[in-house]
């Protein structure tokens, strides 16, 4: 996988995306095409009901594309089977959410090692490298306290070395700030784009806040999609 | 991602159902082995019972104990028996007693018997006993013809026929003839009588010891001890054991023996071999239809448990689970993984716990001393760990997608 900056590390091309209502497929967005770069913040911005979180589903690989592709790297993901999907999500993706998505019973280290151990690392190898990770970056947070016991901030930079630790080529940050408080939110949005910068990642916020545009070296508007009509309504900016 | 690691997460997760599993499938699979145990041990008993027996039958009269002695004392019962021996169908008439006594055959036999080492005694506390009844008798020629059985079956005693008993000769020089060890049902007691009785000085009381020979409990016996301990019956029948020459002719002799007894004006009860041996494959065909049932409704009752117990989990650790798949880790094949080899280990439990605490236990109850074929209950255990196993990975595969 390409890690060299401005290198395209994610290209999603013409895809589409419906829901079912009454038998009938209604399109959420039709012929999408976006691509996000290596070192850079790539923000995705949208009002409710636009689509974001189906696409970033799609971008992440948990749900079939039913028409068009994405390109991690030079690799087609389209036609792949679930197996292998989820490899590449192992290899290749870093997941950061509103929610923190961190497993409620693992410790903050088993949590940390968790992308490690995907990718076929031992277990020593991998409690070794997460405990570097969180002295370095999380001092003040014991490893062996379970998710419950932190406080929303510290849980998003938990979920931040999790999404970080396997060096992935793309990272993906669904409203990661959004549980949080303004000062711990500029800290997140601050990390994340160092963390872009300095890992060479691609990072894919979706979100809604607009303070987000600041930082992100792209912007995409996703707009609610008007029944029947197809074509993309994804507009790139910067 | 290595696999330990896999197997290490699917446990993590599923350790409650994956323990409720081995331990439901180990007493499942403990229930087949034993059910197989069971049947088999049962079918060989039967097996044995009547492989070798000569084709016979037994007459009893309606009356009871009483009846039979004064139906005895009257002359009419050797008048009968000449008549029965003057069939050419019949190759021996013989008088039969038949008692069953229950677990007081310990403190019996150490109070008749005097032996010296108590402790020998100790096998005979439950089970099948077979007793010889012998007597010092001259000369010592032992009519092959003679040779004669009652087999009473299990948990009852095998006593030999008194009329041939008080003929055999206990001698420490007897040698029997192999033609007897074959006739023989127990052939290989008849060796042990001529070795171990050498050096016994009880002539005309108890010439007994204990032999070991294939497990199996057998006393010798003085005739009069015997007749002694018969009378303290618990439950006695006496009869007339009719040998007949050939099984073919079973239907044609009963005929025979049906019309000779009417003129006697008692009340007979006429038994075949046949009649016993059907009943006793229909006893064994009802166990086996009752374990079938028992054991499908078991292995059903397995599966919902299975079934439910992980659906729970798949509820509550829905998070959880969502979170380990969006990192790519697939629960599918691991689970199903762990599963099975959680099934494995419960199995290899069952199998030690059957075989070794319940078989001795099966086999004295069903004095059954040759090897079992285990091969029908690990096929079936196997297929039933096999089967909720597939059954899991398809329940998997539609709750979680993947």
């Amino acid at each position: 996988m390409h890690k060299e900056a401005n290198d395209v590390a994610i290209k999603v091309t013409d895809l589409d995306r419906y829901y079912l209502i009454d038998g009938k497929q209604s399109p959420i967005y039709k012929n999408l095409t976006l691509e996000a770069k290596a070192g850079e913040v790539t923000l995705i911005m949208g009002a409710s009901g636009s689509g974001k979180s189906s696409l970033l589903r799609q971008i992440a690989l948990l749900d079939n594309i039913p028409k068009g592709d994405i390109f991690y790297g030079h690799q087609s993901v389209a036609s792949l089977g679930k197996a292998k999907k989820a490899k590449i999500r192992a290899k290749n993706l870093g997941f950061i959410f509103q929610s923190f998505a961190l497993i409620p019973e693992f410790s903050v280290l088993e949590n940390c090692a968790l992308p490690l151990l995907m990718n076929g690392s031992k277990r020593t190898e991998a409690n070794h490298k997460a405990k570097d990770y969180i002295k370095r970056f999380m001092n003040d947070i014991d490893p062996d306290k379970k998710p419950n016991e932190l406080s929303g901030g510290e849980q998003q930079r938990v979920a931040i070395i999790r999404a970080l630790i396997h060096e992935p080529s793309v990272v993906i940050a669904d409203e990661p700030t959004g549980n949080l408080d303004e000062i711990n939110a500029e800290f997140i949005k601050s990390e994340l784009k160092r963390i872009a910068k300095s890992l060479g990642s691609a990072v894919i916020i979706v979100s809604h806040d607009k303070s987000f545009i600041e930082s992100a070296d792209a912007y995409y508007q996703l707009d609610a999609c008007p029944n029947g009509l197809s074509k993309s309504l994804l507009t790139r900016y910067k | 991602m290595r696999l330990d690691i896999k197997l290490l997460l699917a446990w993590r997760f599923f350790k409650g159902p994956l323990f409720s599993f081995f331990i439901l499938f180990a007493f499942v699979s403990c229930c087949i082995f034993s059910f197989f145990l069971i049947t088999d041990s049962y079918e060989k008993q039967v097996e044995e019972r009547f492989a070798s027996k000569q084709p016979h039958f037994t007459l009893s009269l309606g009356g009871g104990v009483s009846s039979w002695s004064d139906y005895k004392a009257s002359g009419e019962l050797e008048n009968l028996k000449r008549s029965l021996q003057d069939e050419g169908s019949i190759l021996s008439v013989s008088e039969f007693t038949k008692v069953t006594k229950w677990l007081r055959l310990k403190a019996a036999t150490a109070q008749q018997s005097g032996f010296e080492s108590a402790q020998e005694y100790d096998k005979f506390s439950s089970g099948n006993v077979t007793l010889i009844g012998l007597e010092r008798h001259f000369p010592s020629v032992i009519p092959l013809t003679e040779l004669n059985y009652y087999d009473a079956g299990a948990y009852k005693f095998k006593i030999t026929n008194l009329e041939f008993a008080a003929d055999w000769l206990m001698n420490p020089s007897l040698v029997l003839p192999n033609a007897v060890l074959d006739a023989s049902f127990f052939a290989p007691i008849s060796q042990e009588v001529s070795i171990k009785s050498v050096g016994h000085g009880y002539q005309g009381k108890i010439k007994a010891f204990i032999n070991d020979y294939n497990d199996e409990s057998i006393l010798y016996m003085g005739i009069e001890q015997i007749a002694a301990w018969l009378d303290d019956d618990d439950l006695k029948e006496e009869g007339l054991y009719l040998r007949i020459l050939d099984s073919r002719d079973i239907e044609q002799g009963k005929n025979v023996i049906t019309a000779l007894l009417a003129k006697t004006g008692e009340n007979w009860t006429v038994t075949t071999w046949l009649d016993e041996k059907s009943k006793q494959k229909s006893i064994l065909l009802m166990t086996k239809l009752l374990g079938y049932s028992l054991i499908s409704v078991l292995v059903f009752a397995l599966i919902l448990i299975l079934g439910l117990n992980q659906a729970n989990v798949f509820i509550k650790k829905a998070k959880s689970l969502n979170i380990l798949y969006m990192t790519g880790y697939l629960l599918t094949l691991p689970l199903v993984v762990t599963s099975f080899f959680v099934g494995l280990l419960g199995l290899l439990l069952a199998y030690l716990v059957t075989f070794i605490w319940l078989k001795p236990m099966i086999l004295q109850v069903f004095s059954v001393s040759t090897t079992l074929h285990q091969g029908m209950s690990w096929g079936v255990c196997i297929t039933v760990l096999l089967l909720i196993n597939l059954l899991n990975l398809i329940g998997m595969k539609n709750r979680l997608g993947y």
